[in-house]
């Protein structure tokens, strides 16, 4: 049953002829199917990969462009706020200082009318006090006083002019 | 000296003039100058209230309880 | 008993056309038919029969792999085709009429022979001339005779081992179909057919083994 004969080589030949065929008709296409598939696989997982990277970055610039307007959106309020507090004061000042003048205004008139008002009160009552004045001495004086009146204010008159006159007659005697 | 020399003295009193001041006036008016060449006129002006007021040429004697009063009320103002 | 056993059937000048050389003609010609019709439309998502063989070619390169890194594609045509070819081999024994190729011992060691002859070959590629050589007389010069003794030894030991089983086994069913020819040999090819996938699977693994050794390099095991 063991027995080797020239058919050995029939059988290596056949081997070898279908390891050619397989190789061509079976291995090759396979694993280039599967190279394929795997490289496949791998660029999209490099795809995906990239994508995410790129998403990422993108996150990052978004994050530090919105903390930047931020930053900037701050500054401005902060810039707004300094302005408006200037206006306000400004805004004060000058309704303060005209509030001011108003009342020196005011009050500078409420001066003058007040004296006004003095002077003319004191008018008044020198008038009206003189008007009382002559009217008591009218009713005080009668001929026995004008009598004395006369012979008092003529002596204090006359005695002026004396001494005026006494200088006069004197050069022309 | 003549009448036309003689000089006019006017004498404004509230009241007319009794003989008894005509005398103190004259007596008074002698030192300052001569009464006999004077001719008096009287002239009874109420509102001078006491006093006398004599206009003697161009010399005016204002002796009145009024002119006193202004003079004080001016003094005032 | 006369049946069994190859005979001549004719010439083709000096070489015998036997039985054995028919119904390998057989199976080399039903696997490259079947290759053809399934890598003929290879498709990039894999139908149910794609998607067997390529199991089973990766399945092989994983094995080659596993002994030899990274050395599955280079190895993968003989061993892929050794594995295909004597399980589809053995298998032919069941179908009525025909003998497995591989129950021929010329069948047997014809594939002993080309795994003998890869064995250098591809330690001569991979290594070079004197890397190669260099396995001959390590660890010492003394030796290298019990090396190629036992590479000789071990390829009749191959041929033997897979002519033995399959013949033995085709002998056991031919007995039983002649003493109980109705159900009693059922189980018994049943059995062949585990035996001849275990035959193939160790061919093959065996094959692995020895390709793997000769491409190791010198002190890298």
């Amino acid at each position: 049953m063991i027995s080797i004969d020239r058919s050995i080589i029939f059988q290596i030949i056949n081997f070898l002829v279908l390891v050619a065929l397989l190789f061509r008709f079976l291995f090759k296409p396979v694993v280039q199917a599967l190279d394929k598939r795997s490289n496949h696989i791998r660029e999209e997982m490099e795809k995906i990969e990239k994508e995410k990277k790129a998403a990422e970055e993108m996150r990052l610039k978004y994050e530090e462009e919105s903390k930047n307007i931020q930053i900037k959106f701050q500054e401005m309020q902060e810039l707004a706020n300094q302005e408006a507090v200037r206006i306000k004061s400004k805004i004060i000042d000058e309704a303060y200082q005209e509030s001011e003048k108003i009342k020196q205004t005011a009050e500078e008139k409420a001066r003058i009318e007040i004296d006004k008002l003095y002077s003319e009160l004191k008018l008044d009552i020198i008038d009206i006090s003189t008007e009382m004045a002559a009217k008591l001495l009218h009713e005080r004086i009668d001929i026995s006083k004008q009598d004395q009146l006369i012979e008092q204010l003529l002596e204090e008159a006359i005695g002026k002019i004396e001494i005026k006159s006494d200088v006069q007659y004197g050069q022309q005697q | 000296m003549d009448s036309s020399n003689k000089e006019i003295v006017k004498f404004i009193t509230p009241f007319p003039m009794t003989e008894l001041q005509k005398n103190i006036v004259k007596n008074k008016l002698s030192r300052i100058g001569n009464i006999d060449q004077m001719i008096f006129q009287e002239e009874v002006d109420t509102s001078l209230i006491g006093g006398i007021i004599i206009i003697f040429g161009e010399m005016l004697i204002d002796c009145s309880l009024r002119t006193q009063l202004d003079k004080i009320k001016e003094g005032m103002i | 008993m006369e049946n069994l056993g190859p005979h001549i059937l004719f010439m083709i000048g000096p070489l015998p056309v036997t039985t054995t050389v028919i119904a390998t003609w057989l199976v080399m010609g039903f696997l490259v038919l079947v290759s053809i019709l399934i890598t003929r439309k290879l498709q990039f998502l894999p139908g149910r029969l794609q998607n067997l063989l390529e199991l089973f070619v990766e399945g092989i390169m994983n094995m080659i792999d596993d002994m030899a890194p990274s050395r599955g594609r280079i190895f993968l045509p003989l061993v892929g085709t050794l594995a295909l070819f004597i399980g589809a081999a053995n298998l032919t024994g069941l179908v009525p009429g025909l003998e497995a190729p591989t129950s021929d011992f010329n069948t047997a060691l014809a594939l002993a022979l080309i795994v003998f002859a890869a064995v250098p070959y591809y330690g001569v590629k991979i290594q070079g001339w004197k890397n190669y050589l260099k396995t001959y007389i390590s660890p010492s010069p003394v030796m290298a005779p019990f090396h190629i003794i036992s590479e000789i030894t071990r390829t009749f030991s191959l041929a033997l081992r897979l002519f033995g089983n399959i013949l033995g086994e085709e002998i056991v069913i031919a007995i039983l179909f002649i003493l109980a020819p109705i159900f009693v040999p059922v189980p018994m090819m049943l059995f062949a057919i585990f035996t001849g996938v275990i035959q193939a699977y160790i061919f093959t693994i065996l094959t692995i083994v020895y390709l793997s050794a000769a491409v190791e390099k010198e002190g890298e095991t």
